[in-house]
């Protein structure tokens, strides 16, 4: 049965995926998240008193 | 509008190839870009052989998109594109028109020279017509993808770059039939069924590529 | 539900308040799903624990077909309909299709390796994801090429109804392609029919990417809104 069971090892690889994949995501998330934050706080003052149009 | 037709078309055609000198600019173009080739994989003939299809397609794909977003400014510093809008041609015909016209000054030149590369890359010769066949079906579809690219970018910064990374998507498809239908003719067979496949993606960008060049025209209009 | 959800005020007011909701569902769905993907799910026979990296590397794959198809669909309403907030939410599907698609490519070279033993092989699907990212890539160029940002739009909804056409002939040809030059290799993947225990963190994982996707596409889409009303606001003069 040994040899039909793998022993590599194929963590370097994982951790190596799913770092990748997160890291990005969540790069993308917080990239997005602040230029949300920045248009809507940069702008509340100019929209409110703007409101009719 | 016959005669409304040929005179754009000639004017065109005059347009595109101000001297007799601009065929020979454009072999120009395509030999030197060939030359690139057999000079980085090596002279001996057996790598040259294999990769012949791919080196005669991907030149003339890189020939026609020499100064394609250009297309449409001299005619639109001109004012002359507002004015054929003006008339009663439809646009998809004049944009049709004006394919053809590029086609023939770009397209037409590579495929007259074609048996000449076919000794420069030691192509055996027995189904020549059929290449040359197909490279018209594919040099077409080019012209019609590439004018269809410069439109979206009218108006546009950068748009040298831009074009290039729009287009290539676009002919990826006609790029695998190309070359398969020359691969297999270099073997010594017909080959209809990619000759079927180039001739169903010519008729479907005959179709698209006059309808969107209009739209995106009349968008740059407004 | 389009029209009443079309308004752009409307939706504004809506995704606000769904925002932090959102936010939660993504962070539950992410633990839970990274949980039962690296520690609960079992290893497979041939490919031992390399398999996990399937849990990562398919909803990417799925998720960029997805945000793909939407871009057409959005891209499609704006040109027949020229309703504003189908370009903006085009121009927010971009970049996230983009990022999606190059994760597919990363993953799926990752897994590859172990695999295969090469880190990138021309296969039919990977070829088609490359393209698949290259267009999302002349998306986001052509659509913020111009000086008046709002100009860009129409010519890349009408390069998004194209590429939507051309994608499917894409697929075809390089498959077709793919046969003819087959490669030596045998591919392996993570097996046809999967098993229950496996499914459970795919759909998990599936559904935490699904409301990343809506929560990013919620975020771009507001901060587009928000600068274009500034913009027209400028132009008008009132500011």
């Amino acid at each position: 049965m040994e040899t039909v069971f793998n022993n590599n090892n194929y963590d370097f690889f994982i951790y190596l995926s799913y770092i990748i994949t997160f890291g990005s995501l969540i790069f993308l998330l917080i990239f997005s998240y602040l230029k949300f934050l920045i248009s809507k706080n940069l702008y509340s003052t100019i929209i409110e008193n703007n409101n009719d149009t | 509008m016959k005669s409304k037709m040929s005179s754009i078309f000639y004017r065109e055609l005059k347009v595109q190839n101000k001297s007799l000198k601009d065929p020979l600019f454009v072999i120009g173009v395509y030999l030197s870009l060939l030359l690139i080739f057999p000079l980085s994989l090596g002279p001996s003939s057996n790598l040259l052989k294999n990769f012949s299809p791919a080196i005669i397609w991907t030149c003339s794909l890189i020939t026609f998109l020499t100064a394609i977003e250009k297309f449409f400014i001299s005619d639109i510093s001109e004012g002359y594109l507002e004015q054929l809008f003006l008339s009663n041609l439809p646009l998809s015909v004049i944009v049709l028109i004006k394919a053809l016209c590029h086609w023939i000054s770009v397209g037409f030149p590579l495929i007259i020279l074609f048996p000449l590369i076919s000794i420069f890359l030691n192509l055996p010769l027995n189904l020549l017509w059929i290449i040359c066949f197909s490279l018209f079906l594919g040099t077409l579809s080019f012209s019609l993808i590439g004018i269809m690219g410069a439109a979206l970018v009218l108006g546009a910064k950068k748009s040298n770059v831009i074009v290039i990374l729009i287009i290539i998507p676009l002919t990826i498809p006609i790029l695998i039939f190309g070359i398969s239908s020359t691969l297999f003719c270099l073997e010594g067979l017909i080959p209809y069924s990619t000759l079927y496949l180039q001739c169903m993606s010519l008729s479907f960008l005959l179709a698209i590529s006059p309808i969107v060049t209009s739209s995106a025209i009349k968008i740059y209009l407004e | 539900m389009i029209d009443y959800l079309a308004n752009p005020s409307r939706f504004f007011r809506i995704t606000n308040f769904l925002l932090p909701w959102l936010m939660g569902l993504l962070i539950t769905l992410t633990i839970i799903g990274i949980y039962f993907a690296l520690f609960d799910s079992p290893e497979d026979l041939v490919q031992g624990s390399a398999v996990r990296i399937m849990y990562v590397h398919v909803p990417s794959a799925w998720l960029s077909i997805f945000s793909y198809l939407l871009l057409s669909i959005c891209s499609f309403f704006f040109i027949v309909w020229r309703h504003p907030l189908a370009d903006i939410l085009s121009r927010s599907i971009a970049p996230v299709g983009a990022l999606f698609s190059l994760l597919t490519l990363l993953t799926g070279s990752i897994w590859g390796r172990p695999m295969w033993g090469t880190w990138w092989v021309w296969d039919a699907r990977l070829t088609s994801m490359l393209i698949l990212f290259i267009f999302f890539l002349g998306y986001i160029a052509l659509s913020n090429a111009f000086e008046k940002n709002e100009r860009g739009s129409r010519p890349a909804a009408l390069l998004a109804i194209v590429g939507s056409i051309n994608l499917p002939i894409v697929k075809f040809s390089v498959d077709w392609w793919n046969t003819l030059h087959q490669p030596a290799s045998i591919i392996r993947t993570g097996g046809i029919s999967i098993d229950q225990s496996m499914l459970v963190p795919l759909i998990i994982m599936t559904l935490a990417f699904h409301t990343f996707f809506i929560l990013v596409v919620v975020l771009r889409a507001h901060s587009i809104l928000i600068e274009r009303k500034v913009y027209h606001l400028k132009v008008l003069g009132k500011i």
